[in-house]
Order: structure tokens, then C-alpha cells, then sequence
């Protein structure tokens, strides 16, 4: 026992009281001789840093993004271990930590012993929901030998982290992949332990939403695409075995929870639409193109570059529902005369002449699984079309068929019905800012909702 | 023959579809109307759900006024085939439609050529009658134009 390293547990806190004493009491009863705890609060306003004085005197405060609070609490704290946790993480069991350490002897380049997490017993619907399908999610990644990544809430080895220059301090989300990812590229290799630790996150449906999309915007640069996991498998991950999950969850398990699931999908669709994976494709698309200059052109094989300059003109898409909005969209078919044009448009009693080839949907307002169904099938035209360009003159089929569209890395334009003078539609409010052209029938409109719009003229 | 049209909107329109239908009455000319999910029974008009695209530009074409909800589809129709149109706008109050937008379209409208506003379904008759007898002057294409032509450019440039 006496030779076992100091583990030091860093803990960011703010207004963490509802969480933190249970939090603190699990580290502070684990049977483990050498344990630190240090806090680093952001001005809690509430009774957290009361809570934390009966653990630790370790206690410092800064203001600012959360790289910066662990990194801070990583400086202030002596151990070789690190655990780098968050305050609403409970440890079931006494002896979690003697055993989590001892897996550091795994291998010479042991860097993380990142453990499983699941929902506290009497947690939320919510937090079960968001675990029960991250035990899915992690139990896919295992078995078909996608690397793993020790995000928060695991034990690092402090050598390591000094070894890749700490924390990014300029990171508030997302800043734990951000270290992950440079632990791995220094060979650093993570042991997964299925010793589950509470995490008491995802308290509110509200939290849960808004953490998509804010988790979503964080990988939107480059993370996402380092993990090395196709598109498909970030689909197949989050929708088949949600589904499944869901079935199973509801019949076998009978677990309530997952009766959320649908909007949680929807709601995380949105989030990877509007942010991550469209900057994964288009770094995807991009790569593909570098790849084949690079192939052709040392040796200046000339016949081969043309071809890859003159592939032939790229197709439009056209997405609408199947009224006004079509009428509307056949008055504007003089702008794509001559191309290659294909429509995305409701089934319905009304059918489209002259425009194109025409993919029917059912119609997505219906309900949320009508919604989710609907994004899949545009999804699958847009993958095969590849569509260059992608118009909609609404209504709200816009919403699936333009956010999507950026999937495939198509320009999108949203035209927004001349009956709207004086107000957006509901659909264009909500696809304000989130297109590549956004334009007004009335010049008037510039007023109210300015440069995020475009007046370039209108049908009548 | 008189087109009336109330649109793909799931919601039914009865003041514009049973008024028409008296209106049919009176009438010696053939009055198509397109209910729409309106379940009134009618007895004078002839009647359609739902007419496909290239059975509205027939019936247009065949029609000396038509008279519709304030959907731009329609009027976008009519316009092109230069047919005059009285409009009546679906109000939200009366459960007609979820907002009122067609009100303020049919106030954009208001006033131009072979364009016909009824603020009630009582003014039908009347506007049908100046509609029929009116004369729709050249329409000014240069905004459409520009707005195709800003389209244009912009899937060519691409």
C-alpha cells in the first residue's frame, strides 16, 4: 500500500452546491492512502466553496474558460496521478481508485485509465437517457477497435500531461478531447475500465439539448474528424443503436427514460447538421481532392489532371413543399435552364411538371419520428445527387433539406415567400444566419432583419 | 367557366368555397371550385378536392376569372397566364389559417392590374363581375427578372 502515487483530484467548481458534497465525500472515503483534492472555483455564489472547505484547503479561484480552471487546478496539485474531474461525479464503491491506479501498470505508455459512466440510481430522466445511450455509443467504439479516448472524469498520469504542454487554457468546451487527442498523437495509450463512476449530468432536458449543440459547435472544428470514426458510424452510433437501444430499453428494460429519445435525436441531428459534420465533410471532400492532385501530379500526367478539372457540371437541387412554395419555385426555373436539376417535394395530390427529377418525402410535420424519417430520406438524396447548389422557397421542408445540404457540401439558398412584407416565416427566422443566401421578395425587410438578408428582386 | 382555388393548405376555406357556390346559382357559366378538406356540401358548383398542376393551368386557361385564397401560387398562375383574379385572404381569427399572412399579401397586391382584393366573401360577386370586364395591362417583369437573373449567377458561378 505505501508505495501507491498520490492521486490528486482536480475539480473545477462554480455554484456546484447540489452536487459537490457527494462529489467530495466518494474521493474523500475511498480506501487510498495519499489522495489530494484541489478546487479551483469560479466565484460560486452559493455554499460550494463552503462544502469544499470541510475536504480540502486547497482552494483557489479564478474567473474564466474551463481549460483554464484545470489546468490552474493541475499547477496547484502534487500527485502523479491526476483525476481530472468534474463536481458531479460520484464513486460508487470504496475501492474504485486502489483498483483504477493499479491499470496504469497495464502497459509502459499507459497515459489515462478512463473509467464507464452511467446515471446515478435516482437520476433524471434525462441523465439515464444521455448514459444509457453513451454505454451504447462506447460499447460500439470497443467492439469494432476504434481508439478510444480518455475524455474528463478519468485518471491521467501527471508526466503525460506535462509531456504535451497541459491543458489549452483557451478552451471552455471540448477542452478534454482537445488533450485526449494530443495524448494520443504523443502514443500515449488509454485502458478502459468498466468500473463504472456516477455522473450526475444532463439534469434538465433543456441541458441536454443546448450540451448537442454546444458539444457539437466545440468539435466543429477539427476534433471531430481526428477520431477517426466515419460518418456512417457517427449515424449508425447515434440513431440505429438509439433505436434499438430504445426498443430494447422501453420492452426489456423498462426503462422510461428512453421514451425521450426521439426529441434527443432530433434535437442532436439538428446540432451535427448545423456544426460538426458539415465542417467534417467538407474537410473529407477536401482531402479527397488533395489526394488525387497529389497522385497525378508529380509526374505531370497531364491527361489525368483535366480530367479531374472538367468534371461535368455539378446538379441543383430544389427542395419545397408541394403549394404555393412550388408554383413559386416554377417561376424561378429560368435561373437553372439547361442544368441538371432534381426536386425534393411532398407526395401529395399536386405533382411538380418540368422541373426535374422529383423525389417524393412524406410530409415532416407530422410528427417527430416523421421529421426524423423525412431528414433521412433527404439525407440520402442529397448523398446521391451531390447537388452543387440547393434552393428552397420553403416551407418548413427548407429546414432538413438546407441544414443537410451543407453535408454535402452545397451552396444553399433560401428564398423566402414574397407573401412575407412586413415579417420572416417562422421557417425563415429559423434558418436565418444558417444558409448561404437569404433572400427577401421586399426590400422593406432589410430593415428589420438586416445584412443577415438579401433583397435581390421578387416574382411579381 | 369560373376556376376557384383555395389551395393545398390542410385547413378548409368554407366562406370562399359555399359563397362561390351560391354565386354558382345565379350564374349560367360552369363554376369549378377546389375544395380543398372542406366537407360543406355543395350543390351548384362542380367540385375537386385536389387538382394536379397541369389540371389548374387547364382550368385556368379555360376560365374568364379566377377566384382564390390569397396564395401566391395561384396568383403567380394567373399572372403568368394573364387571367384576372379576385382574391379573398384566409383570416386566422375565423380559423382560416395559422397566421395572417395572406391579409398583408393581399395588401401587397392590392391595386394592381387584373389583381381583385374582396376584404369579405360579400364583395365576390361584385369583384367577379369588374374582374371579368377588366383589361390587365403589361406586367413589369423587371424585378423577376433580376431576382432569376441573381439565381442564375449564382448556380453558373459555382
Amino acid at each position: 500500500m505505501t508505495n501507491l502515487p498520490r492521486v490528486s483530484f482536480c475539480i473545477p467548481t462554480l455554484n456546484s452546491e447540489n452536487t459537490l458534497d457527494n462529489c467530495l465525500r466518494s474521493i474523500a472515503n475511498q480506501e487510498y492512502p495519499d489522495v489530494e483534492i484541489v478546487i479551483v472555483d469560479g466565484f460560486s455564489e452559493d455554499r460550494t466553496v463552503g462544502i469544499a472547505r470541510k475536504y480540502t484547503d486547497k482552494i483557489y479561484f479564478e474567473k474564466g474558460k474551463l481549460g483554464s480552471a484545470r489546468q490552474t487546478s493541475i499547477e496547484r496539485s502534487t500527485g502523479r496521478i491526476l483525476g481530472l474531474f468534474d463536481s458531479d461525479i460520484v464513486i460508487p464503491h470504496k475501492k474504485w481508485l486502489i483498483n483504477a491506479v493499479r491499470f496504469f501498470n497495464y502497459g509502459p505508455r499507459v497515459g489515462t485509465v478512463w473509467p464507464m459512466y452511467v446515471a446515478p440510481i435516482r437520476a433524471r430522466w434525462t441523465t439515464r437517457l444521455y448514459m444509457n445511450h453513451y454505454r451504447l455509443i462506447v460499447g460500439n467504439r470497443i467492439s469494432k477497435r476504434y481508439g478510444l479516448f480518455g475524455g474528463g472524469n478519468s485518471l491521467f498520469l501527471r508526466s503525460a500531461f506535462e509531456e504535451i504542454g497541459g491543458v489549452n487554457r483557451n478552451i471552455h468546451w471540448g477542452e478534454d478531447f482537445d488533450w485526449a487527442m494530443r495524448l494520443k498523437d504523443k502514443g500515449y495509450q488509454v485502458v478502459f475500465i468498466n468500473d463504472p463512476l456516477y455522473h450526475d449530468t444532463m439534469r434538465t432536458f433543456r441541458e441536454l439539448v443546448s450540451k448537442q449543440f454546444i458539444g457539437a459547435e466545440a468539435f466543429a472544428g477539427t476534433r471531430f474528424k481526428t477520431m477517426d470514426i466515419p460518418i456512417a458510424d457517427v449515424l449508425y452510433e447515434q440513431i440505429v443503436l438509439g433505436i434499438k437501444g430504445m426498443a430494447r430499453g422501453i420492452c426489456l428494460e423498462r426503462d422510461p427514460s428512453w421514451l425521450l429519445f426521439p426529441i434527443y435525436l432530433i434535437a442532436k441531428m439538428l446540432a451535427y447538421s448545423w456544426t460538426s459534420l458539415i465542417e467534417t465533410s467538407a474537410g473529407r471532400r477536401d482531402s479527397r481532392v488533395f489526394e488525387q492532385q497529389l497522385t497525378t501530379s508529380p509526374h505531370g500526367i497531364q491527361g489525368k489532371r483535366d480530367d479531374v478539372g472538367e468534371e461535368k457540371p455539378k446538379t441543383i437541387g430544389l427542395a419545397c413543399s408541394n403549394g404555393g412554395h412550388l408554383t413559386s419555385m416554377m417561376q424561378l426555373s429560368e435561373a437553372w435552364r439547361g442544368r441538371d436539376v432534381f426536386v425534393v417535394t411532398y407526395s401529395g395530390p399536386r405533382k411538380p411538371t418540368s422541373l426535374g427529377r422529383v423525389y417524393y418525402i412524406d410530409e415532416i410535420m407530422i410528427n417527430p419520428i416523421r421529421l426524423v424519417t423525412g431528414a433521412m430520406n433527404i439525407l440520402r438524396i442529397l448523398a446521391e445527387e451531390k447537388p452543387s447548389v440547393v434552393i428552397s422557397t420553403g416551407a418548413e421542408i427548407a429546414l432538413p433539406a438546407l441544414t443537410l445540404s451543407k453535408l454535402v457540401g452545397a451552396k444553399t439558398v433560401f428564398v423566402e415567400s414574397i407573401s412575407r412584407s412586413r415579417d420572416l416565416s417562422l421557417t425563415g427566422k429559423l434558418l436565418l444566419g444558417k444558409v448561404d443566401h437569404f433572400l427577401v421578395q421586399w426590400p422593406e425587410l432589410k430593415s428589420k432583419y438586416g445584412n443577415e438578408v438579401e433583397y435581390r428582386g421578387r416574382l411579381l | 367557366m369560373i376556376l376557384v382555388v383555395v389551395g393545398m393548405s390542410p385547413i378548409p376555406f368554407d366562406r370562399l368555397v359555399v359563397e362561390m357556390d351560391r354565386i354558382a346559382g345565379q350564374l349560367k357559366e360552369e363554376v369549378l371550385i377546389q375544395t380543398g378538406p372542406s366537407k360543406c356540401s355543395l350543390t351548384n358548383a362542380k367540385t375537386r378536392r385536389f387538382l394536379e398542376m397541369s389540371e389548374i393551368e387547364e382550368a385556368m386557361k379555360a376560365s374568364a376569372v379566377v377566384v382564390s385564397h390569397a396564395g401566391m401560387g395561384t396568383v403567380l398562375d394567373a399572372r403568368r397566364l394573364r387571367k384576372p383574379i379576385v382574391i379573398l385572404p384566409r383570416r386566422k381569427k375565423l380559423r382560416e389559417a395559422l397566421d395572417n399572412h395572406q391579409t398583408s399579401t393581399a395588401d401587397n397586391l392590392r391595386g394592381k392590374s387584373g389583381i381583385f382584393v374582396a376584404d369579405s366573401e360579400h364583395e365576390l360577386s361584385t369583384l367577379i363581375e369588374r374582374a371579368r370586364n377588366c383589361t390587365i395591362e403589361n406586367t413589369d417583369d423587371s424585378r423577376k427578372i433580376q431576382l432569376i437573373s441573381f439565381l442564375r449567377e449564382l448556380i453558373d458561378h459555382d
